[in-house]
């Protein structure tokens, strides 16, 4: 009894060493170390779940979010580029992009022109198949009012599917 | 921030949830998403809103046999003034406010609202307050036609 109850007990204790050391590999932040990333992406679903219900509670809001004119997301070089369209995002539309690596997560950090970034928790979703998925997580900067209301707890996980 | 972004990889790395893409509304007739708790009612209005009705729960005899529900929302601005989503008399024919029948007698309507009312209320007027009602469709002018309540939720940021 006592054997099996450990672990649980230890899980606690994992997960605040893994927030306090994040390693991150700082040699390889380069676009050439992120090959699955490179190129345009169909934006092509949306969903939205708030951090006080968990992610349990998913809604699907594609029909609001995505529009009869998805958007676009491309990545060259250092740069990006989102093509908006009809779709509904609350990210920079363009500036430079950079990787944060760790064997837990990867990152995007996205950088607008004023020097405002934006941390996106990213994944490629079968990314050995002919249609790759980009998801990431999206949390919308709080405005003062909003940090004292229960309100704007909301996320959004973007779905993309890479343009051949 | 990182470790939450580090939380939240895991869960996608680890745990794949399918979607439901509903809430347990239990014995409440209707709910809505993102529901805090029932005292707050606090909401970001460029952000999408989802309302649920259940109409297995419906007690009221004439509501009983429709099969069509859409949503009337009045909503009060910035500038004192109310304004309101569509006209009664022609809802029966204004589609993008009808419910979808999710599974058997779960309706769900979603909506942003700053989108439904971005050609109605003024430039540079916040909405403060929405009240929607549910009314059957065809909506006959009366009580009778509406599911009993009128549901308020407000955008304290605004």
């Amino acid at each position: 009894m006592i054997a099996s109850v450990k672990p649980i007990l230890l899980l606690p204790l994992i997960s605040i060493f893994a927030c306090v050391h994040t390693p991150v590999d700082q040699d390889c932040l380069r676009l050439d170390c992120f090959p699955d990333i490179k190129g345009d992406w169909n934006l092509s679903k949306v969903e939205m779940y708030h951090f006080a219900l968990g992610p349990l509670y998913k809604e699907d809001v594609s029909y609001l979010m995505v529009g009869n004119n998805p958007s676009v997301l491309s990545f060259d070089k250092k740069d990006f580029i989102l093509a908006p369209g009809s779709s509904l995002h609350y990210i920079p539309i363009t500036g430079k992009f950079e990787f944060i690596k760790s064997n837990q997560s990867n990152i995007i950090r996205l950088t607008d022109q004023s020097g405002t970034f934006t941390e996106l928790p990213y994944q490629v979703l079968d990314e050995n198949t002919n249609t790759p998925v980009l998801v990431y997580e999206n949390t919308r900067t709080q405005s003062a009012c909003s940090m004292t209301k229960p309100s704007n707890g909301n996320r959004f996980i973007y779905y993309y599917q890479k343009v051949k | 921030m990182l470790c939450l972004n580090t939380i939240f990889s895991l869960y996608l790395s680890f745990f794949q949830i399918p979607v439901i893409d509903s809430l347990p509304l239990g014995d409440r007739k209707v709910v809505a998403y993102p529901s805090i708790s029932l005292e707050s009612n606090s909401y970001l209005s460029d952000e999408p809103f989802i309302l649920y009705y259940n109409h297995l729960l419906e007690k009221k005899s004439s509501l009983k046999d429709k099969t069509d529900f859409a949503v009337f929302i009045r909503a009060e601005a910035g500038d004192g003034l109310t304004y309101r989503s569509t006209n009664l008399l022609s809802i029966k024919d204004a589609i993008e406010f009808f419910m979808t029948e999710e599974k058997s007698g779960i309706y769900r309507y979603a909506f942003i609202p700053d989108i439904v009312f971005g050609n109605i209320v003024p430039k540079d007027t916040k909405i403060k307050k929405m009240e929607i009602s549910i009314l059957g469709i065809p909506y006959c002018g009366n009580q009778s036609c509406q599911v009993d309540g009128l549901f308020v939720y407000t955008f304290p940021c605004n």
